[in-house]
């Protein structure tokens, strides 16, 4: 699935959306300190304070939309599982640990919205 | 003559620069001191130091002018006073530190040609506490510009190209920065200065907003940009569109998505977002109706959105990617081997040739090959 990749590509992130308090309900967005381009399908994410570069692949770009646009995590997990054949489960698992990754590096923020 | 020699007669017959930069050396440098000149060019600014009597001046120079400005130097008489260093200033040592620090990589936006990166730099390793940078300070200007011809100019992609859809590049247009020669008859409101930044602070991202009322009814194509930097207490050098004494450097044009029509009153917002070491501006700019205060128009543009990037790019990115050296790589690579500190450069063309010979045409294209790296990389 999606893999977050970046100057510092460490692997998947040891803080979890369960360290970092949040549910499923949560909603999340792009903090306006990151710039977001897609490119054929992948994105390269530039987050202006630790100006630093990040990739992401077709998939993990696709989650990532759906991350930042949907009300909360378990509806953009309802919207992929509409889009890819895979385990609810399996998808499940990579979302959060690609959420967990990405609030990390502070590519996505919790949204009081 | 040399197109980076003709760049510089067009410094160095921009009266307005000249004479800024001629007042402000004056004031600050004082007899004896030690100034260091980054991004020297011909030298003229180490040259106008000599004049008010600085006593030693170290000129950084990363092109091959190094060699002209040397020139220059020992024809005007002070070459004993001037020492040429080839190469970027954030990569070379001085013997010692230095009273003041000139440049003039302010570009056109005020951030765009490196200042901010050079003074940071020299700051922290070259100048004595209490020394001077000239600039001292720059403001960052903007104002709303009514140009169909400019927004027209990023807008023609819209339209089918040599009978083709071009559409694909519109973004990117529309997310660029112009440099163009703006004229005060093309603002329709009043200049804002949207920051004012200390030159040698640590870089970082900018945030900075302005707020501008349209001066009457007109048509809202995008925002300009220019500077005005103080280069001592009483010496300002500005592009700016409405200043009669503006050195001869044009400005930045940033277009709207859309052309949006203004009336007297309507407040025209612009909030930038500015990252210096990448050349990166965001600029978001809202329209409000000047009576009701009802918005009008939003629009976010970005460089970021501007930049060429293609799937190519972001795969030699990846961690897992696995490079390979191309076959003028390796021959690059030859190269370097060689600059043992042993082998001479005869010696280096002629194994350059014999081991990549389908690379180049003839034995002089490989010498040229060869002193492009070992220029590049040696000493």
């Amino acid at each position: 699935m999606g893999t977050l990749t970046a100057t510092d590509p460490t692997s998947t992130s040891s803080l979890g959306m369960r360290d970092m308090n949040l549910s499923f309900e949560t909603k999340l967005s792009t903090p306006p300190y990151v710039l977001v381009r897609q490119v054929e399908g992948e994105s390269v994410l530039l987050h202006l304070v630790q100006e630093t570069y990040y990739g992401l692949d077709d998939v993990g770009t696709r989650m990532y939309l759906a991350l930042a646009a949907a009300d909360s995590i378990e509806q953009a997990h309802g919207q992929l599982l509409e889009e890819y054949d895979v385990d609810p489960e399996t998808l499940r698992a990579d979302l959060v640990r690609l959420a967990g990754n990405l609030l990390e590096q502070g590519l996505l923020q919790p949204s009081e919205e | 003559m040399s197109r980076i020699v003709d760049e510089h007669r067009q410094y160095l017959t921009d009266l307005p620069r000249v004479d800024a930069f001629r007042r402000a050396i004056a004031e600050v440098v004082r007899p004896g001191d030690v100034v260091l000149d980054l991004g020297s060019g011909t030298g003229i600014l180490g040259l106008l130091a000599c004049q008010m009597g600085a006593g030693r001046v170290y000129s950084v120079e990363s092109t091959s002018l190094v060699g002209l400005s040397r020139q220059i130097a020992s024809d005007n008489g002070v070459a004993d006073r001037i020492t040429f260093i080839r190469g970027f200033s954030t990569t070379i040592d001085l013997p010692g530190l230095v009273d003041v620090v000139l440049a003039d990589q302010i570009g056109r936006f005020g951030f765009d040609a490196g200042v901010f990166q050079y003074f940071a730099d020299a700051r922290k390793r070259f100048l004595k506490p209490g020394g001077t940078t000239v600039p001292s300070r720059i403001e960052l200007w903007a104002a709303a510009v009514e140009s169909e011809e400019l927004w027209t100019n990023a807008d023609l992609w819209s339209a089918p190209m040599a009978g083709f859809d071009m559409r694909a590049a519109r973004g990117i247009a529309m997310n660029t920065g112009y440099p163009v020669t703006l004229t005060s008859d093309q603002f329709v409101s009043e200049p804002v200065a949207l920051a004012s930044v200390d030159p040698t602070v640590p870089l970082g991202t900018w945030r900075m907003e302005g707020s501008m009322v349209a001066s009457g009814a007109g048509v809202l194509h995008g925002v300009g940009g220019w500077f005005a930097a103080q280069l001592s207490p009483s010496v300002t050098m500005t592009n700016s569109p409405l200043d009669p004494d503006r050195i001869q450097r044009r400005n930045v044009f940033f277009p709207v998505e859309r052309p949006v029509q203004l009336v007297e009153g309507d407040r025209v917002t612009v909030a930038m977002q500015i990252l210096p070491s990448e050349i990166l501006v965001s600029w978001k700019v809202q329209v409000h109706d000047g009576k009701n205060g009802d918005e009008k128009a939003r629009f976010s543009h970005s460089t970021w959105k501007g930049m060429l990037i293609s799937a190519e790019d972001l795969r030699r990115t990846r961690p897992d990617f696995v490079p390979k050296l191309t076959p003028r790589g390796e021959a690059r690579q030859t190269v370097l081997d060689l600059c043992d500190g042993v082998t001479p450069l005869e010696v280096i063309q002629d194994e350059v040739f014999k081991r990549h010979e389908s690379l180049f045409e003839n034995q002089h294209k490989a010498e040229l090959f060869v002193s492009e790296v070992v220029t590049r990389y040696s000493e």
